[in-house]
């Protein structure tokens, strides 16, 4: 409970924002100083007014769950309060950011096996505890991964997380379609069956291919066929030699079809696979190592009562390598958190034959869905970016 | 050493269960409290007969809860004022006790037999209980359990309405305005179930309480919070365009000072409350038989009020409706404009 027990006051005027380390289409993330303990922690700035969804619920819904989460693997709210139009959330800085940032920064092939262990043992940590919780991550994926220079790693972006406790009922299975193709499980796919925390364990079994190979499977096909390909097409697999049998194996009990015949992230846990999981400081030094360094050191506070502490920093010259990782990231998660009809899904998915040889090399543009980031994506939106690709 | 065949079995029966959970919630008094050492083994107690409670309550994840057990503990737990005890000394509990807590709060509530909710009926008995629990969102550490509770309570008709009517409903216009915001959003969220779940009630509440009600509420309106602004007039339209309000809506929008609330905000500088205003000043200028005062409002008003709704626009499948209510409402200013009774 370490940690959490850090009270962060409610005051912007405490925070002094430095550079911008992540943005989306409503949330900007910056660096941060706590000035009164000169602590370093991450503040995301969500613009609400952005949030046209009518009413501020789902973000009530995510702080609430982000403050009620407590374990070592999952990046908790440590408070949040409203700046004009923007909510502030305050949050433990990671230094690296997401896995996927560190792999398309040093490994764009896919990380070591080593690496990858250690990485997958801490996020199905947090998924164990999330669980337990009566959570459903619902978006598990190494953008959503997150590293700091000491090697801990944390689960992040409750964006789309559900409670199966909101109504108080045992309600076990959410009828709401949520989450990313690519990692996305084929019982969520099919809305209407409802899905359990064993969806987060199919994308689990993604992440690890994510992880091995630089991508996840099926990323070079547009969405809509990408749902196709995960219903119809046997699961992927993890192939390589390079790889240890225990990891294949492991991999492949999260990427079976059937919900009930995947492991619980408990049982998961006990895998051999994980068994061999190394500390941080053996198994990431050398990528920790390659990354260094990933920002400037902290300088000591001249002018604490500089009025632009309570101002948003202009945006930083950021290198353009960094920029275009950024683009990128945006990318991957510009196709996340899909929230849209599954019936004018089907409608369209019924003109479409599938021919899986013709198009094999059909790549999506990135740019119709860089602005879907939030869950705000109508369905005129969607049906636009099929209609481009299919 | 530890000999798991001395350790006392777990609590199997409902009985069982509740009477371990009393007994070590009633442990936690001032002197073990006041004590470490002592306040650890009696917090441990507490964690581990709620930790039964909620495994009889709702399984373990692999052994569905028995039905038959459930009704029992519900009706041991409100027979023997456990259920005061729960609220009572929720502050006192620790992290994960009071996460299992509210997880059982509201399956206990929901618990019928013979068609009567008895841990419900016993709070009808114990109406403080509701008091003790808005109390607490003055305390950061519980605000958010206690809200989780609140909202199951005032499910049920009793015991929303002893809310609405009991002193520490306006407590609520202080704490949706706190500078924490997980805290203030969920006191909004009760806020709102309080003002819209059960239309007759609240129908009834504000026709007692209109002034009162309106008066505070007009603070929420005109707060400088802009999530306060935004939520509170969000929540204005829903309750105040509700069927079982219509008497109060009529009332609403007669007055002139709340159609000035309602350009104001037609004037703020976000666009979403730019919009939910339209949807309420509208019907102000759409009401048939507006009064004088609203008229020569209006009429006085007027260019800088279609110039405001000329550049109002939504985006998305509203677009044509709202266009079209658009029209409607500048053609009915410019008309009130030009009547000649206005201008003497």
């Amino acid at each position: 409970m370490g940690e959490s027990q850090r009270i962060y006051s409610a005051n912007p005027a405490d925070y002094k924002l430095l550079e911008e380390v992540g943005n989306g289409a409503s949330a900007t993330v910056y660096r941060a100083i706590f000035l009164p303990r000169n602590d370093v922690v991450a503040v995301k700035c969500l613009d609400l007014d952005r949030c046209n969804n009518g009413n501020l619920e789902s973000v009530r819904r995510e702080t609430q769950t982000m403050a009620w989460v407590d374990h070592p693997n999952l990046v908790r709210a440590y408070c949040s309060f409203v700046v004009g139009r923007n909510l502030w959330v305050v949050m433990p800085f990671m230094s690296v950011g997401s896995c996927f940032h560190a792999m398309k920064k040093a490994h764009p092939d896919g990380l070591e096996e080593m690496e990858i262990c250690f990485v997958l043992k801490e996020t199905l940590r947090a998924l164990d505890y999330l669980h337990r919780q009566g959570h459903i991550h619902r978006d598990v994926k190494a953008g959503n991964i997150l590293l700091d220079n000491i090697g801990s790693v944390k689960l992040s972006d409750f964006g789309v997380s559900a409670c199966m406790f909101d109504s108080g009922d045992r309600q076990r299975c959410r009828n709401t379609f949520t989450g990313t193709p690519c990692w996305m499980a084929p019982e969520v796919m099919q809305a209407e069956t409802g899905y359990d925390s064993k969806a987060d364990i199919w994308s689990f079994g993604i992440t690890a291919l994510e992880l091995a190979h630089g991508h996840p499977p099926l990323s070079q096909y547009p969405p809509l066929k990408v749902l196709l390909m995960t219903l119809q097409n046997e699961p992927p697999r993890l192939g390589d030699k390079k790889f240890s049998k225990s990891f294949k194996e492991m991999v492949a009990m999260c990427l079976v079809k059937d919900p009930k015949k995947r492991p619980t992230a408990e049982k998961l846990l006990k895998h051999s696979f994980f068994k061999n999981a190394k500390p941080p400081e053996l198994s990431l030094k050398k990528l920790l190592a390659e990354l260094q360094p990933p920002l400037n050191p902290v300088k000591p506070l001249q002018v604490q009562d500089d009025e632009s502490a309570q101002q948003l920093p202009a945006k930083t010259a950021s290198l353009p390598a960094e920029q275009e990782e950024i683009s990128t990231s945006m990318y991957q998660k510009g196709i996340s958190a899909w929230n849209f009809d599954i019936e004018a899904l089907k409608a369209q998915a019924s003109t479409i034959v599938l021919d899986s040889d013709a198009d094999d090399d059909e790549t999506m543009e990135s740019s119709p869905v860089d602005n879907c980031r939030d869950g705000f994506t109508t369905v005129e939106q969607f049906k636009q970016v099929l209609q481009m690709n299919c | 050493m530890s000999f798991p065949f001395f350790k006392p079995s777990r609590p199997k029966t409902p009985q069982e269960v509740t009477k371990a959970i009393k007994d070590s919630l009633m442990a936690l008094d001032i002197k073990t409290i006041s004590e470490v050492k002592s306040l650890e083994k009696a917090m441990e107690e507490v964690e581990k007969n709620f930790g039964a409670m909620r495994c009889m309550l709702s399984g373990d994840g692999e052994i569905e809860p028995n039905v038959d057990q459930v009704l029992q503990l519900a009706l041991e737990i409100s027979k023997e004022d456990v259920v005061s005890l729960l609220v009572h000394k929720l502050p006192d509990l620790g992290w994960e006790a009071r996460k299992d807590l509210v997880h059982c709060w509201s399956i206990l509530l929901k618990q019928q037999i013979d068609s009567k909710y008895c841990c419900v009926e016993y709070i009808e008995n114990h109406m403080e209980l509701l008091d003790f629990l808005v109390a607490c969102y003055d305390n950061k550490e519980i605000a958010l359990h206690c809200g989780n509770m609140l909202r199951e309570c005032i499910k049920f008709p009793s015991l929303a309405q002893y809310m609405l009517n009991s002193g520490s409903f306006v407590l609520f216009f202080k704490f949706v305005e706190l500078p924490t915001f997980d805290v203030a959003s969920d006191a909004f969220s009760t806020f709102k179930d309080l003002l819209t779940k059960h239309g007759t009630l609240v129908s009834e509440y504000l026709t007692a309480h209109y002034d009162e009600f309106f008066d505070m509420y007009e603070k929420l309106l005109t707060s400088s919070n802009y999530v306060t602004r935004r939520q509170s007039l969000k929540l204005l339209s829903d309750f105040l365009l509700e069927p079982p309000n219509s008497n109060i809506m009529k009332r609403y929008i007669l007055e002139v000072r709340f159609l000035k609330i309602m350009m104001t905000l037609l004037k703020d500088s976000s666009k979403n409350i730019q919009i939910s205003a339209f949807h309420i000043f509208k019907v102000f200028v759409a009401n048939p038989n507006k009064p004088r005062e609203i008229k020569i409002i209006l009429a006085k008003n007027h260019e800088k009020l279609v110039d405001l709704l000329r550049n109002l626009s939504v985006r998305g499948s509203e677009d044509e409706e709202f266009e079209e209510e658009k029209e409607l409402i500048i053609k009915e200013i410019e008309l009130v404009s030009r009547l000649q009774i206005l201008k003497c």
